[in-house]
């Protein structure tokens, strides 16, 4: 999304003066040699000139950050091996530890070789980290970091002071059945920033089914900034399924770019459950004709958590097909946010773009905002989008307690069935179970609060 | 006489205006009473009250049932306790896949009665059984509850209900509605099937055409919040006859 530099005149905010500083502190032992660090110098120059997002910028119009972000973090420091930790430990955190995978594991955005388990996959596949690919200045890494003074504040943030991340590419024609597990854990419990880049690259007619978790100490107050790169070539296909279970007190920003070549398909998927400010950001740009890209999700929300869900589907060739689903449930003090943008340029003839959104208020301090976009350049073209905010259904409710189901079994099965409607297109059940699973332990939670 | 339920002296409002003004009622196990009268009459508020639904007021009596306060019960708990409500409009509720719904709610009033859980396989013979005999089908277990379902699938997919639930009392609120003949002559033949010595009955109908098919025990004309007149199942065939003129409300 195009971030405007309108802030000129405007007074720098303390954060927005601390990120400099920091990086001119760390710079020199960030990976890469001279090459990368012009470009780390060249983003953060860019991030000078922006400023965080504040009023005004309207991708960002209902996250402010420059109220919102007060502070920057100093990146966490790796915990070395005095820091005992095993693979059970690691997998544990992340939501799919019971299902067979090929495991990535980051911990405060350092890459664990030690934790980590790629043999299920390795011989199939080339992988490395991100921090080796800059070493070595591997074009492929590099060709992904140009910066601009109108690309998003945060990316150029990610972009200077990236730490690591996964390079994986998938050779042509390949299909991995295993999926691979990127594990964000957050471990120093203290004030720390990590920032992480991946790159994927899905080659013609392969495939790669990819989740990806993050996790943290509770209560931990950090700032997580990840930006996931993917490319999918001519009929290739990957498949993201993520889990955003941050420490409530946590600063999660999470993006994911994907360029789909010709009928490439992209099947994305996040539950955010974490966070107390949340970006949960994906740009599609179906570049392809006929390139298929269907994102969806689900925000359980409480206390004062703020999460903020912005799509863009880019139609750029003909014959396109997007779906956007979405479904918010927020408590408490809580609030959703939802902006999703279809645009089709002027020869994505024949496409089909598609949006809904509903969100169910558990209380009456619970806020949604839903932002539909809809820019269309061609004319023989389908674009439906929806929105709807409610309260649980008090029929439905008497409906099951008369039929003997006690009330927080009741709420829990309709909020159950309402996010269900998000899970259509996860057609492993496997992993729908888990999803599920995680909703109902939110619901548990929440009902073990209240009663 | 030994008493199921007895209704005494109950007054009901719903948002502020009273609308059931002394109702007084004793049914005795294996009984089966009908409910008979005009629109406004307060024949769903009644039900919906034994049921326990939340925006319907009781100011005034009493309801016990084998012998509890009825009134002080959730529900859930009324549920579990043997109450039943047909509904006249089954919920569609999305996302909530039948069989899900049917498994929670059995095992639900199961654990409140401080019995064991169905496992699996005893609960898919139970309900195979008896959705057979009310010729549901496989496919509509499937679907999410209601989602889809014709009137006379929903009103089936009750009395399935009951039939799995199997409750002492079971309230049927204009069970009728909706209903062509050969879907009524179903849901009656389920009904009937589930009479017994021990299971009670209160049938609540505007029309006479239901209890051709369930023949009630005893009849009570209501209207205007009150049992203006109770008799045997020849009732039902004089009102057929003469309307609801008489009990000062719209004809039928």
């Amino acid at each position: 999304m195009t971030h405007l530099t309108t802030q000129g005149n405007i007074k720098k905010t303390a954060a927005e003066k601390a990120f400099p500083a920091l990086y001119d502190k760390i710079a020199p032992g960030l990976p890469g040699g001279k090459a990368v660090r012009r470009l780390r110098n060249k983003a953060m120059e860019d991030f000078k000139a922006s400023g965080l997002p504040g009023r005004g910028v309207e991708a960002w119009k209902y996250t402010n950050l420059r109220q919102l972000l007060t502070d920057s973090y100093p990146p966490a420091v790796p915990a070395g091996g005095g820091v005992l930790m095993n693979t059970d430990e690691a997998a544990s955190h992340g939501a799919f530890s019971t299902l067979e995978r090929a495991t990535m594991v980051f911990v405060d955005g350092h890459y664990r070789p030690e934790l980590s388990d790629i043999s299920a996959i390795g011989d199939k596949a080339r992988i490395m980290t991100l921090a080796q690919a800059l070493e070595t200045e591997d074009t492929r890494a590099l060709d992904t970091l140009v910066s601009a003074a109108d690309a998003d504040p945060l990316i150029n943030l990610t972009l200077a002071m990236m730490r690591d991340g996964a390079m994986v590419s998938i050779p042509d024609g390949v299909r991995i059945k295993t999926p691979l597990h990127f594990v964000h854990i957050n471990r120093t419990g203290a004030s720390c920033a990590n920032t992480t880049r991946h790159i994927v690259h899905v080659g013609k007619g392969a495939a790669l089914k990819i989740f990806q978790t993050h996790a943290g100490s509770e209560n931990a107050t950090y700032f997580t900034n990840t930006l996931f790169i993917a490319q999918i070539g001519n009929e290739g296909q990957l498949t993201r399924v993520k889990v955003q279970g941050d420490s409530l007190s946590a600063f999660h920003f999470g993006h994911l770019r994907a360029e789909l070549g010709e009928k490439a398909k992209l099947r994305d998927f996040t539950l955010n459950l974490g966070g107390h400010v949340v970006r949960s950001e994906v740009d599609v740009a179906l570049a392809g004709n006929a390139a298929d890209a269907h994102v969806s999700g689900a925000y359980l929300l409480s206390g004062k958590q703020h999460c903020d869900t912005s799509i863009m589907m880019d139609h750029q060739r003909p014959g396109g097909t997007s779906q956007q689903q979405f479904r918010g449930v927020v408590d408490d003090g809580a609030q959703g946010i939802f902006q999703g943008k279809v645009r089709v340029a002027p020869d994505a003839q024949k496409s089909d773009g598609r949006q809904m959104v509903r969100a169910l208020l558990l209380s009456e301090r619970a806020s949604h905002f839903a932002k539909p976009e809809l820019e269309i350049f061609a004319d023989d073209v389908q674009c439906a989008h929806g929105a709807t905010a409610g309260e649980l259904d008090d029929e439905a409710l008497f409906f099951l307690r008369a039929r003997g189901i006690p009330e927080p079994r009741a709420k829990a099965l309709l909020i159950t069935g309402f996010i269900g409607e998000a899970l259509d297109d996860i057609t492993d059940l496997d992993i729908r179970d888990r999803l599920e699973e995680l909703t109902q332990n939110w619901l548990d939670r929440r009902s073990g609060e209240t009663s | 006489m030994k008493s199921l339920m007895k209704i005494e002296n109950l007054h009901a409002e719903v948002g502020g205006k009273e609308i059931l003004k002394g109702i007084n009622l004793n049914i005795a196990p294996g009984q089966v009473h009908a409910i008979m009268g005009p629109n406004g009459s307060g024949k769903s508020t009644l039900s919906n009250v034994l049921a326990g639904r939340d925006d319907y007021v009781v100011t005034k009596g009493s309801v016990s049932f084998m012998g509890e306060n009825l009134l002080e019960m959730a529900p859930e708990e009324r549920a579990a306790a043997g109450i039943f409500l047909a509904f006249q409009y089954p919920l569609e509720i999305p996302g909530v896949a039948t069989m899900t719904f049917l498994k929670t709610a059995i095992n639900a009033q199961r654990k409140t009665r401080g019995e064991d859980e169905l496992s699996t396989p005893a609960f898919m013979r139970f309900v195979r059984e008896k959705s057979a005999l009310l010729g549901v089908k496989d496919e509509m277990l499937k679907r999410p509850l209601n989602v889809g379902f014709s009137g006379g699938e929903k009103k089936r997919n009750e009395i399935l209900q009951m039939a799995l639930l199997e409750p002492a009392f079971c309230i049927l609120d204009e069970t009728d509605s909706g209903l062509d003949i050969d879907a009524l002559k179903v849901v009656s033949e389920g009904v009937n099937a589930l009479r017994d010595k021990e299971r009670s009955m209160l049938v609540i109908t505007h029309y006479q055409r239901l209890l051709d098919y369930i023949v009630p025990d005893f009849v009570h004309v209501l209207s205007n919040g009150r049992v203006v007149r109770s008799g045997g199942k020849d009732l039902a065939l004089e009102l057929e006859k003469s309307g609801y003129a008489e009990y000062g409300a719209d004809a039928a």
